[in-house]
Order: structure tokens, then C-alpha cells, then sequence
């Protein structure tokens, strides 16, 4: 039965597990085998908080109480904070209640590293038996590789879970070993690459047995916190590439620095959280993963930060404009690809339509075509719709938000005469 | 002409037989809804599951399974005009066949699409924005959509509470789903909420001190520095709110 005390926990390593971003819910499909839940393959988000973030799943730590002092977590330990830890039956009986409710998706369940990343991994580990195996729950599971745990802890989470990640949280090794000194880039890559052979090694087997067991399904992913040291968007996005192309990671979270530490090496606790900047590298890493785009045709020493002004993709166009405008009756998909303001979905509707009929610029917004960026690059049966100019200057003119207007204070005057 | 029927899907597939084969029709409307003047032309037409199933038939035939979703999708839909565009989408699909919807720029099609993605968005939508209470044996939920969604989310939740009594309640149309041992029906309840039904079944210490939990779980999980209220309204509307208890 849960409690009063339960409720307590709940609260603060709810607090606790909070900055972790990954929410999804999406991957793996699954029927119900005889217990309770199910799995959707396109992921079901539950409710919103007052942050505009979704809620899919149950997201706790199982501990607070960190054996580590990464500069900026609010759970390292130099951090005076309220420090509680559930057990294993606890969580598995949360889950479920809250699942029956219809709260929740599944569980998130990350830790710090209380004792040694054994003990830890181990902890994590028990929670999954006791759900999958005791409580017959067939929702979905994310858990944390602890790195530094026993390959053999790893596997046995792999066969349980649906999803599993580690967070890298810094794109350099030099941001690591200023804030965080006990990680280093390669102890962090171990897991990851053990969980990458762990899928292949199931996909593998499962080509030979139809009943072979997965692992981690719906692939594991990581999360870089954006803000918090001096690095790049450049050595950000050319990590993000090189952890799609060498771990197969089905997603690479950002999150913008919170200042929740005070501390030399970080920046003050006044620091606004980059929001936008973390919009953009979403915007670029949506580039990179359905739009074959590659991180230097963005970005490069000249040019290391992305435009705060415009999206990625036109920040691309108006550097390339000798390759547009594109005809779009004769484009192909990938071309169509590259013009600013159509998307995946209505590259697909342009191709499709081009079979049975000839596309008009007015069919174009008709099909979800975003025109008033896109019309500067193309030309619809022959006849180019943006103005009578093509350069960069003016197109960013009309595309660029309105530059911020604000009342002008009598000291602000004072200081101008 | 203008045909009305009685608002289930083969009373419409119904009316779309008597366009081929009776007399050509411009309109049809489901009896409950419609609004006429004195000068139209309208006659009721009786459901006739034989006339509906060649219907049914030929869509899947000659669309496809999905096109045939789509329709009923769009048939859930609370739009007056939906009986419309569905005589007048197939006017158009049975000459083109499955080409059809590669026109994506015809407002035949524009509207089809258009009412099935909002219907299925809701659907989607409400896979989520349940929220149950254990009321003895069962687990109710009530919830008030736009669109009559409850046959397109009933399998999912039948599915996933195969163990339990699931009862979901659209107040507005007055109707439940029933889910149990992995089946379900949909019925007409009479009452409009909970009362009725669940007097002797109140809310129990377990279920309050969950609910609770909820609340604070939901409280917790948002980053202060990151508030944001505008964008969680465009993600649950206040429509929803009401029957969302971490929003009460």
C-alpha cells in the first residue's frame, strides 16, 4: 500500500529528476500479453506542465544522493538539498497505479550514483524485473545506463527495457573536465556502445528466430545541456552527427542551461535560460535526421553559431542562393527538400500530386506549403513569386522577425543627448 | 433533393446507394441535426444494412481500407456539413478510384482530409486526456470531445486494461464505452455525470491520496525558470481542463 511517506519522495525526486528532457514515449509497438498495458508506436503524451513540456511518463530518480559533484546538477553532492530514495516495490507500485489511472505512459527512471555504478545499475535492474516479470506491465520503460556498470547489469536492463540512455551532457572534453572531472568522454561512450551492439546483436538473432527477444526496442538516445560552457553550436551539432552515425541513437536531446548552482566556472544564477538558441538546434538536428542534411554544410569555424534571426534551413538557403530558385513541377524529392518553408510532409504531397496533375503556386498553400518563406525560392510552371530582387539582404527583410520595439526611458534619453 | 437519415454510419452508406440507384441527391444530413427551411425538398431514409454493406463494399473495393477509415472518421466528425462532403468526395473517388487522393489541392478531398485529421487528432488526443478514478470495481472516466470519438479509442483501452472494469463516459452524446477482459460495447447511459451511476461507490482513502500524488507529481515536474502557460494551454486547451484532474 502507498503512503503519506510515498507521496513525500514522490515530490522530491520528482523535483530532482526534472531537468532530464526526454519524454517520449514512441518506438515500440506492442500489443498487452496477458497483464496490464500496451505499447504505442507513435507515443502518447498525457498531459503538460506549467512549462509547456508533455508528460508521457513517470519521470524519477530512484536516489538523489550522488556520490558525484558534476558542477552544474542540482543533485551533486555539495548541493544542500532534501535527499530521499525509493525502493525498488515503491516505484513498481506507482507505476502501476498511476498507469491504471491513465496518468501516465510508462516510467522514466534515471539515479545518481548512490554507492558505486553497481550497486546503482543494480537497483535499476530490480525495478524492471519486478514490473515486467511480477507485475506483467507492458507499457513502456526508459531507463539510465549507469556508466561505469557492469556490461552484464547493462544486458540484463537491455532485455527489459524499451528504451535506455546516457546523458553525455557536454559536447567537448574540455567542458567535462572543467565541470564535471570525474566523467570523461570515453567512459561515457562505453555504455553506449554496449547497448548499440546489445540492439544489433537482437536484430541479428532476431533474423533467424522469429521469437528472438528484443533489446531496447526503441533505441536509446542522450541529452547535451546547451549554455552552461563556452561551447559552439558547431562542436554541439558535429557531436549530435557523430552520435547518429556512430551509435545509431534515435534521438539527441538539448537543454538549455538552468542555472540552478552558483559556482566559478558557471555562468551567473541571473543567466536566462538560451530557449531560443536550443529551438534552433532542434531545428538543425530535425536537418540532420529528415532532411539529409550534414552538420558542415550548417556550420563551420567561420560560421560556428546558427542564426538567432532565422531558421537553420533558411540561414542555409541565403547562403547558397545561386541554387535556387527550384521549379517545382520538376524538382526532385531531395531538392524539394532544401527549400525553405516545405517540409517532409508536403515534399511527399508535391511528389504525389506531380502524377496526376500539373501544380499550381495556389495548389502550393492548399498543400501546407509555408509560402511566405518559401516563394523567394521557387518557381511554380515557369514564374518566380518572390520580388523583383533575389538577394540576401531583402529576403531576410521579410523574413526575419520585426526587430523588438520598446518605450524609451527618460534615463535611456538622458543618456542619448 | 435532399436525403436525411438516421444518424448512424450505414443509414448514411444508405443514403449514398439511393444517389446510384433511386434518384440523384445533392445533400444528406443526419435527422437529429438538421436544419431546414420549408422550401427544401427532403425525404427520411430508412437503414437498410444490405443496400449499406454493397456500399461498404465498393469503397473498399475500389479505394481502399484506409479510404474507408477515413469516411468513417470523418463521419464521427460534428461538422454539419459532413454527410456532404462524404456523398460528394465519392461522386468524384468512384470515377477516379484510388488515384483520388493524390489530388491533394481539390477541395473534395481537401475537406475529407481536413475532418479526418481532426478527428483522428482528437482520438489521438484523448488516449492521453483520460483520466480514470477507481470507483469500487471499476475505473471510470467522463470526458466531453468535440467529435464522437469513443469507438476509435475504445480498442486501446480495452486492450491495455484488459484485467480491469474500464467504463468511459462521453457526457455530452450520453453514451460509455464498456471494456472488460478485452472486449467492449458502447451504450446509451442516461445520466449526464457520475452521480447517478456511482452513488453507492464513492471515493475511497487510496484513490484520494493517488489523486494527490498526481496533483504533486504535477506540480513538481515543472521547471520554474522555464513557466510557460501559454504553451501548455495550446496543448490542452481549456476545453479539456475540466475533466483533467491536475487542472482542477
Amino acid at each position: 500500500m502507498l503512503s503519506e511517506a510515498t507521496m513525500e519522495k514522490l515530490t522530491v525526486l520528482a523535483d530532482a529528476a526534472k531537468y532530464d528532457v526526454s519524454c517520449s514515449s514512441s518506438g515500440v509497438g506492442r500489443k498487452n500479453t496477458g497483464g496490464i498495458g500496451n505499447s504505442a508506436s507513435c507515443g502518447i503524451c498525457h498531459s503538460w506542465s506549467a512549462d509547456g513540456r508533455c508528460i508521457s511518463l513517470l519521470k524519477i530518480l530512484m536516489t538523489n544522493v550522488c556520490a558525484y559533484d558534476c558542477a552544474y546538477c542540482v543533485n551533486r553532492v555539495s548541493n544542500d538539498v532534501k535527499r530521499a530514495s525509493f525502493t525498488p516495490e515503491e516505484i513498481a507500485q506507482l507505476t502501476i497505479e498511476f498507469y491504471r489511472r491513465n496518468y501516465i505512459e510508462g516510467l522514466f527512471l534515471s539515479s545518481a550514483v548512490e554507492i558505486s555504478p553497481n550497486n546503482t545499475m543494480e537497483r535499476i535492474v530490480k525495478v524492471l524485473q519486478l514490473l515486467r516479470r511480477q507485475y506483467h506491465f507492458g507499457g513502456y520503460i526508459h531507463v539510465k545506463a549507469i556508466p561505469g556498470a557492469d556490461p552484464l547489469l547493462i544486458k540484463e536492463a537491455g532485455y527489459l527495457a524499451d528504451r535506455m540512455s546516457v546523458n553525455i551532457e557536454l559536447a567537448t572534453e574540455d567542458s567535462l573536465k572543467l565541470l564535471a572531472p570525474q566523467k570523461s568522454i570515453e567512459k561515457l561512450y562505453l555504455p553506449m556502445q554496449e547497448i548499440k551492439e546489445g540492439i544489433n546483436h537482437a536484430k541479428e538473432e532476431q533474423g533467424i528466430y522469429r521469437h528472438a527477444p528484443s533489446f531496447v526496442p526503441a533505441g536509446q538516445s542522450t541529452q547535451m545541456i546547451v549554455g552552461a560552457t563556452v561551447d559552439t553550436d558547431q562542436s554541439i551539432l558535429f557531436r549530435s552527427e557523430n552520435l547518429y552515425n556512430h551509435f545509431n541513437l534515435k534521438r539527441v536531446y538539448y537543454s538549455a542551461y538552468m542555472p540552478v548552482n552558483e559556482g566559478a566556472k558557471l555562468p551567473s544564477l541571473q543567466t536566462e535560460p538560451p530557449l531560443l538558441r536550443e529551438h534552433r538546434l532542434y531545428q538543425a538536428d530535425w536537418l540532420l535526421r529528415f532532411y539529409h542534411f550534414s552538420a558542415d554544410e550548417l556550420l563551420s569555424v567561420q560560421q560556428p553559431n546558427l542564426d538567432m534571426d532565422v531558421d537553420p534551413k533558411m540561414m542555409w538557403a541565403l547562403r547558397h542562393l545561386e541554387q535556387f530558385p527550384i521549379e517545382i513541377n520538376k524538382a526532385s524529392y531531395q531538392e524539394l527538400l532544401r527549400i525553405p518553408g516545405i517540409g517532409v510532409t508536403s515534399a511527399r504531397r508535391i511528389m504525389a500530386q506531380r502524377r496526376v496533375q500539373m501544380i499550381t503556386y495556389d495548389a502550393l498553400k492548399k498543400m501546407g506549403v509555408v509560402l511566405k518563406r518559401a516563394r523567394f525560392f521557387l518557381t511554380c510552371q515557369g514564374r518566380y513569386y518572390g520580388d523583383a530582387v533575389m538577394n540576401e539582404e531583402h529576403i531576410r527583410r521579410q523574413v526575419a522577425p520585426p526587430q523588438q520595439h520598446h518605450q524609451v526611458s527618460l534615463y535611456e534619453l538622458g543618456a542619448i543627448s | 433533393m435532399i436525403l436525411l437519415y438516421d444518424d448512424s454510419f450505414y443509414g448514411l452508406l444508405t443514403c449514398i446507394f439511393e444517389h446510384y440507384y433511386v434518384e440523384r441527391i445533392q445533400e444528406i444530413y443526419g435527422k437529429t441535426v438538421f436544419q431546414g427551411s420549408l422550401i427544401d425538398e427532403t425525404r427520411f431514409v430508412v437503414t437498410d444494412e444490405e443496400k449499406a454493406q454493397r456500399v461498404e463494399r465498393a469503397i473498399r473495393e475500389k479505394l481502399s481500407y484506409e479510404g474507408y477509415i477515413a469516411l468513417y472518421r470523418t463521419f464521427l466528425s460534428n461538422d454539419y456539413h459532413k454527410d456532404c462532403y462524404i456523398l460528394k468526395y465519392l461522386k468524384h473517388a468512384f470515377k477516379l478510384g484510388k488515384k483520388i487522393d493524390q489530388y491533394y489541392s481539390e477541395p473534395f478531398v481537401i475537406n475529407i482530409r481536413k475532418l479526418n485529421r481532426k478527428v483522428g487528432f482528437e482520438a489521438h488526443r484523448f488516449l492521453g486526456l483520460i483520466r480514470f478514478e477507481q470507483r469500487g470495481p471499476f475505473l471510470y472516466a467522463k470526458i466531453e470531445p468535440d467529435h464522437d470519438i469513443l469507438p476509435l479509442i475504445a480498442d486501446h483501452f480495452s486492450d491495455r486494461l484488459q484485467e480491469e472494469q474500464v467504463i468511459i463516459h462521453d457526457i455530452k452524446r450520453k453514451k460509455a464505452v464498456l471494456a472488460n477482459e478485452g472486449r467492449w460495447i458502447i451504450q446509451e447511459v442516461s445520466s449526464e455525470d457520475d452521480k447517478g451511476i456511482f452513488a453507492e461507490y464513492p471515493i475511497d482513502q487510496q484513490e484520494e491520496l493517488l489523486q494527490k500524488m498526481w496533483k504533486g507529481y504535477f506540480e513538481h515536474i515543472a521547471i520554474e525558470g522555464r513557466y510557460n502557460p501559454k504553451c501548455q494551454q495550446n496543448f490542452v486547451p481549456k476545453k479539456y481542463q475540466k475533466n483533467l484532474l491536475e487542472f482542477k
